[in-house]
């Protein structure tokens, strides 16, 4: 019976409810590590030898000895430095000063203008990954199309056609969701809570069916929350789930105070995990399938505050790891002197970022990225073929 | 253990109403459930006693008679300014020790916020007011993360119930000059010269026209009309600084004038259309996701007609056939907030954890005092997703064990 309601209701989507026999091509995965509450790109990627630096920051400058040099102007927080590997092999880029036209400083419009890929004065409902496959022919066999761990905000993900997953324990998960009847065909608002009720089933099914592959990784994560959606997403990958999308959150860049500690915590957090996300991925030959991106709803402001930290800023780095990303700095880190009310002025936009990346990484056509981008059509070169 | 036996008696209560010739006029069992779970949050048992048998026009004036403009758990004393100012200022910083004791009393305030507004909605004996204060407050949006204080955004919420349930121009003229307000969509940078948009735009958008029934020279002149306002954070109060008002003639809406704040609003409300967005919108709070246009038309006349008087809108509303229509009986989808707090309500919890409920209506999308955006939380099916469904789910179960436990106890065996 309840196969015949799942065939009747859902015969319609464009997934079957069960995997085919038949191996699919592999599917590039591209997993988002949101740094929720403003990254101080500054900090992070530090233009050591700019004397602007020093003078903007009195007691928050990385000295120069400390940071991991990348360039003769750039270096990196020296909390990063477990990425040093991945940049010497070529797999990590860093987009210098990005950002969007007419920044907004508050957190909530910001992130939303970054995850909707929206104007800066325009507010939509849809996140711009839920509309780049909504205007697609889409992948079969997905396990879901997006997959949140830790907090479970769809951020980019949202979208009403959209079948995103959020879990922090995938066993519980199985158990949760593989609790759920399948309530049959149910009329008004009851027949998409019916509709999502039946997703988080299926997805429990071909959950449950890899289970048995889940292996713990080879080389260690951090004991974080980050350090183990990392190491969750890793098993996830490894198992052979289909999912184009993850989603992660790293929260507390919103440093307003005593940053130092703080970002010495969170950098190495992010370092740790991704290091160890890359190890496990490279030995296990799926590094060329994944794409890293962090993204932060805006940088902080050049001049340090009273307090030993930094407010609300504009344009900050956004980072790139894996197997085919083209290795380097991309753009030109924004000039210390030449600001806007105290803010550096954008280099790149960040739908120009997220627009490379999914048409390299999906080789999607240019028709399909404009659903999800239609402000920005330039392109970078972020992934090697 | 006269609670614990209140799902026994109401099983019985029932089947009588179920049994009982009461003919068209009066509520059945399933209307008056209804009629809770739409004027307040879930259905608790003496609630739904109270409408069965009642007509509709019965029950619809005895809810309004009861609208309280207090809420009914005393808001916590520190609502009263003077407000707490971090210590220190520039030239003199604050130690280290003073800082973080500071942010530990306000970080404590704005947890006490969200616990005083779950207990108040638990406990109402008549929870209209409480339900029309968190439609207020997703209405006229603020934030404690934008605005840093609970002091502010309880004397906001007090406002809503003060001042929402009576006319609509004295309302939105106090929330116009309302600090939280004024923080929140920056009006006290608002100056002359140097005007900001925000408050004027919002206000326009979001609270009383809709989108497309301005042009963004409305909103220039608008915002020109609302500059002089500032705060002072201490004293929890607006002033008007007239060094910082424009005082040059202004054009809204085809109207000329020398207009302030006050007069903005009054321009507004006599654009019908302002009746009509706000008739739309309770309707989708109220009745159903498709507002039917005919009836919106027709009620939202008589809105303006009142002078705006909220309860001749909430009484129109209620009293349509379509509120009453069992097609519309499941045609909304709860909020985090009506499906747990209603939860606890129906059940008669009396353990129930408002930090842990403040934590789940957060994790289902409902950060209490904090919508992501000026727009206010998600509405109907946007509750609902596969991350949130799980998490309903397993937060009801959490209370239906805590329900459970309520009957395991020793003195269950006694009466």
């Amino acid at each position: 019976m309840r196969i015949f309601h799942s065939l009747v209701l859902f015969g319609a989507l464009a997934f079957p409810a069960f995997p085919q026999a038949a191996v699919q091509p592999p599917l590039p995965t591209l997993v988002l590590i949101e740094l929720a509450g403003g990254l101080d790109g500054l900090s992070a990627v530090v233009p050591y030898a700019d004397p602007a630096y020093a003078a903007a920051r009195p007691t928050l400058a990385v000295p120069a000895d400390q940071v991991v040099k990348l360039d003769a102007g750039l270096g990196l927080h020296p909390a990063l430095a477990p990425l040093a590997d991945s940049w010497k092999a070529g797999d990590m880029a860093i987009v210098l000063g990005v950002g969007y036209p007419d920044p907004n400083l508050s957190h909530f419009r910001s992130i939303a203008i970054w995850e909707t890929a929206s104007a800066s004065n325009q507010v939509l409902e849809t996140g711009w990954l839920a509309r780049l496959f909504a205007a697609g022919p889409g992948w079969p066999d997905l396990v879901a199309d997006g997959i949140v761990l830790g907090e479970t905000h769809p951020g980019p993900l949202k979208g009403p056609q959209m079948k995103n997953l959020s879990f922090d324990n995938l066993d519980a998960f199985i158990r949760d969701a593989g609790s759920i009847e399948d309530p049959g065909p149910q009329p008004g608002a009851a027949g998409s809570i019916a509709k999502v009720q039946h997703d988080v089933a299926e997805a429990a099914v071909a959950l449950a069916k890899i289970r048995p592959q889940v292996r713990e990784p080879s080389s260690p994560f951090p004991e974080t929350p980050l350090g183990r959606s990392m190491k969750l997403t890793f098993q996830l990958l490894d198992a052979g789930v289909r999912v184009p999308v993850v989603k992660l959150t790293l929260r507390g860049f919103d440093t307003h105070s005593n940053q130092k500690a703080d970002l010495d915590r969170l950098l190495k957090d992010l370092a740790t995990s991704v290091a160890a996300f890359r190890t496990n991925l490279k030995a296990d030959g799926l590094w060329d399938r994944v794409v890293v991106a962090t993204y932060s709803e805006f940088g902080r402001r050049v001049g340090e505050n009273g307090s030993r930290g930094t407010d609300h800023g504009t344009a900050a780095p956004l980072f790139l790891w894996g197997g085919r990303v083209h290795g380097g700095l991309v753009g030109h880190q924004p000039s210390l002197t030449d600001l806007d009310q105290g803010n550096l002025k954008m280099g790149i936009d960040f739908r120009t970022v997220f627009r490379s990346l999914a048409g390299q990484l999906w080789a999607l056509p240019d028709a399909q990225l404009d659903a999800a981008f239609p402000l920005t059509k330039d392109s970078l070169a972020l992934l090697n073929p | 253990m006269e609670d614990k036996g209140v799902p026994m008696v109401r099983c019985l209560a029932c089947l009588l109403i179920l049994c009982a010739p009461l003919g068209g006029f009066a509520l059945d069992f399933t209307e008056a459930v209804h009629f809770s779970e739409r004027t307040g949050f879930g259905a608790p048992a003496e609630e739904v006693f109270r409408w069965a048998g009642l007509s509709r026009a019965q029950a619809v004036d005895l809810v309004l008679q009861h609208l309280s403009a207090d809420p009914t758990v005393p808001a916590p004393d520190w609502v009263k300014p003077p407000f707490e100012r971090p210590p220190g200022d520039r030239e003199h910083p604050a130690d280290q020790a003073a800082r973080q004791a500071y942010n530990d009393r306000k970080e404590a305030k704005k947890a006490e916020l969200r616990t005083w507004f779950i207990e108040d909605a638990v406990k109402a004996p008549w929870p209209l007011g409480a339900k029309l204060a968190l439609f207020w407050h997703n209405h006229f949006t603020s934030s404690l993360e934008k605005l840093d204080s609970g002091e502010l955004l309880l004397q906001q919420d007090l406002l809503f119930r003060r001042l929402g349930t009576g006319p609509l121009g004295d309302f939105i003229k106090a929330v116009s000059k309302d600090p939280a307000m004024l923080i929140y969509l920056d009006g006290e940078t608002n100056a002359k010269g140097k005007p900001n948009e925000n408050y004027a735009r919002e206000l326009m958008e979001l609270f009383t026209l809709g989108e497309g029934n301005y042009t963004e020279q409305d909103v220039k002149e608008a915002a020109r009309a609302f500059t002089g306002w500032t705060v002072d954070r201490a004293k929890g109060t607006a002033s008007f600084n007239p060094k910082r008002y424009d005082d040059g003639v202004k054009t809204l809406l085809g109207q000329k004038g020398n207009f302030g704040a006050d007069d903005v609003v009054d321009v507004l409300l006599r654009q019908p259309r302002t009746a009509v967005f706000l008739t739309e919108k309770f309707w989708r709070f109220f009745v159903s996701p498709d507002p039917d246009e005919t009836q919106v038309t027709r009620l939202a006349a008589a809105y303006r007609a009142s002078g705006y008087q909220l309860k001749v809108l909430l009484r129109g509303l209620l009293l349509q056939d379509a509120f009453w229509s069992s097609a519309n009986n499941d045609s909304l989808v709860k909020s985090p907030f009506e499906l747990l707090i209603g939860q606890v309500r129906t059940w008669g919890l009396k353990d129930y954890d408002p930090k842990r409920l403040t934590w789940q209506l957060a994790r289902l999308g409902q950060d209490l005092f904090n919508p992501l955006s000026v727009k206010g939380w998600p509405e109907g099916l946007d509750w609902v997703d596969a991350a949130t469904l799980l998490e309903r789910r397993r937060d009801l179960s959490d209370l239906t064990n805590q329900f459970r436990k309520s009957w395991l106890t020793p003195e269950s065996n006694l009466e």
